[in-house]
């Protein structure tokens, strides 16, 4: 917010709805350490959708365009197995986020998802993103050093995994 | 009968319709599709406040506040020399129109002399067909038509800011609106399309704008310094032609070294307004398209001069207003359908050879 502002005008000036929003951005492990000019240029960037339950958000194999990130609700990530018959991967909460690869990649989806209960999902398209990034180089920064916690995360999960295995 | 024939009947019809009823009114939709496009181009400002926090609204209330105050001061500071340039060359104009064809009757009887030693008194017959007192003379007949599409104008001058400011203020509403109507599965894919639509074509058609308003601008301040007459009319018409390629250097620099050469009847007026011209063409090439147009869509510029043509043929002057952003949309379009048909076709090596 504008602090150079009167308080009575920064109060006729204020979204209350945009620092609600960027309370719950702040705790998503992509945009850590984003500050709140950097996350409302991010949230400008950013579709919302009201999903009902049962609607599909992607298939595998559909290349990906965008990222999504929960903000209420509930999604289940599918995979098919060798006999083609769909085996769930698990449920996703409202903060997480999923779909991330399409940042990196233009590759088809490796899982399918379907919303599970009512939700409020964010799309942050590639396309959109990359303009960003350009015109704001530190926003680009801080999602791939975000990026790159979560896959090495994700990494040593996996590599714990196989070994108990 | 099955109910869903009825139903693609019943749709069909409706779309019928609507098309109808929107090309009887395509005056209305025209108005309103000027209006959110140039809230599309101005909603990155409007943007920059919201993201710090600020009401959209009352964001683009301020703006619009302060965008009528200065377009006022620019109107009341431009108007009056663009007006009295306008009028002093409507005066100089006969004088003017009578020295180049002068020029075109010497033209003619040196390139008649110059033929009678090929093919005789043959050469008798050759007339280079310009007249510009008959041309003058065709333009004000047509003036009329032009002068009530100028009423037409000034009433879209009213209304447009309305549009523009209700499509600016409302639009991600909208936007949200139209999220929700589509269908899941195509949320992803189709509107992902429309991102990179966006992404690459906003920046393009911003960018070329302000290069246009940069170049016409340099060009006003070169041709006042050299001291020409109309140099803001001047200035105006080769900032327009910029949104050509080469147009502004080849059209609005030879109008201007004719104006120079009408004003001060010497060489060099022409080698002076031609060098400015070639000045400007430099600082457009080196600095200002890096600077402004970064990494948007680029056309080619024969592609660009097809498209203005074919615009204009088609449309005549809103053709030509919808050219460029029309060739740009379908160049993305084909280059996000090439891409995603490369990467499959890659994707699906891999998966042979792994």
């Amino acid at each position: 917010m504008a602090f150079w502002l009167p308080r009575w005008l920064r109060k006729i000036f204020r979204d209350s709805q945009h620092w609600e929003d960027l309370q719950f951005f702040r705790d998503v492990a992509l945009f850590y350490g984003m500050t709140a000019i950097q996350l409302g240029r991010l949230m400008q960037a950013m579709q919302k959708r009201i999903y009902r339950a049962g609607e599909p958000l992607f298939t595998e194999g559909q290349i990906g365009r965008a990222v999504f990130i929960i903000r209420s609700g509930q999604v289940e990530l599918t995979k098919k197995n060798t006999s083609n018959k769909s085996v769930r991967l698990g449920i996703l909460n409202a903060g997480q986020i999923f779909g991330e690869m399409a940042l990196l990649e233009n590759r088809p989806r490796t899982a399918s998802a379907v919303v599970a209960q009512d939700s409020v999902i964010y799309l942050l398209y590639t396309a959109t993103l990359e303009t960003l990034i350009h015109r704001y180089p530190q926003i680009g920064l801080k999602l791939m050093r975000n990026m790159a916690v979560m896959l090495s995360a994700l990494l040593r999960r996996t590599n714990e995994q196989m070994i108990s295995k | 009968m099955d109910i869903r024939y009825w139903r693609y009947i019943f749709l069909t019809m409706a779309l019928g319709l609507l098309l109808v009823f929107l090309y009887r009114i395509w005056h209305v939709v025209l108005l309103f599709v000027f209006g959110f496009a140039i809230a599309y181009l101005l909603h990155p400002i409007v943007d920059r406040f919201v993201s710090r926090g600020l009401r959209r609204d009352r964001v683009v209330l301020v703006l619009y506040i302060l965008f009528l105050g200065l377009s006022a001061t620019l109107i009341s500071l431009l108007f009056p020399r663009l007006y009295q340039e306008a009028n002093t060359f409507l005066d100089e104009l006969p004088a003017y129109a009578s020295i180049i064809d002068g020029m075109v009757d010497h033209m003619n009887e040196e390139i008649k002399k110059f033929l009678a030693k090929f093919v005789g008194e043959k050469a008798n017959h050759f007339i280079f067909p310009f007249h510009t007192e008959k041309m003058i003379e065709k333009l004000f007949y047509q003036l009329p038509s032009n002068l009530l599409n100028m009423a037409h104008i000034a009433g879209w001058f009213i209304v447009l800011p309305f549009v523009c400011y209700f499509a600016l203020s409302h639009s991600k509403q909208w936007i949200d609106a139209f999220f929700d109507f589509t269908p899941s599965q195509y949320v992803e894919n189709l509107l992902g399309l429309l991102a990179e639509i966006n992404a690459a074509l906003g920046s393009y058609l911003r960018g070329l704008l302000l290069e246009s308003l940069c170049v016409g601008f340099l060009t006003m301040i070169g041709l006042a310094l050299l001291g020409v007459k109309g140099a803001v009319l001047l200035g105006f018409i080769t900032g327009i032609l910029n949104l050509v390629p080469f147009l502004s250097i080849i059209v609005g620099g030879t109008i201007a070294m004719l104006v120079g050469y009408l004003q001060f009847n010497s060489m060099a007026a022409i080698v002076a307004i031609f060098l400015l011209y070639a000045l400007v063409r430099v600082v457009d090439d080196f600095i200002l398209i890096p600077l402004v147009m970064g990494r948007s869509v680029k056309l080619h510029p024969v592609v660009i001069l097809f498209a203005v043509l074919a615009g204009l043929e088609l449309g005549g002057f809103i053709g030509l207003v919808f050219a460029i952003p029309t060739a740009a949309v379908i160049k993305v379009i084909l280059t996000v359908l090439l891409r995603d048909r490369k990467d499959q076709l890659m994707i699906s090596g891999t998966h042979i050879y792994s």
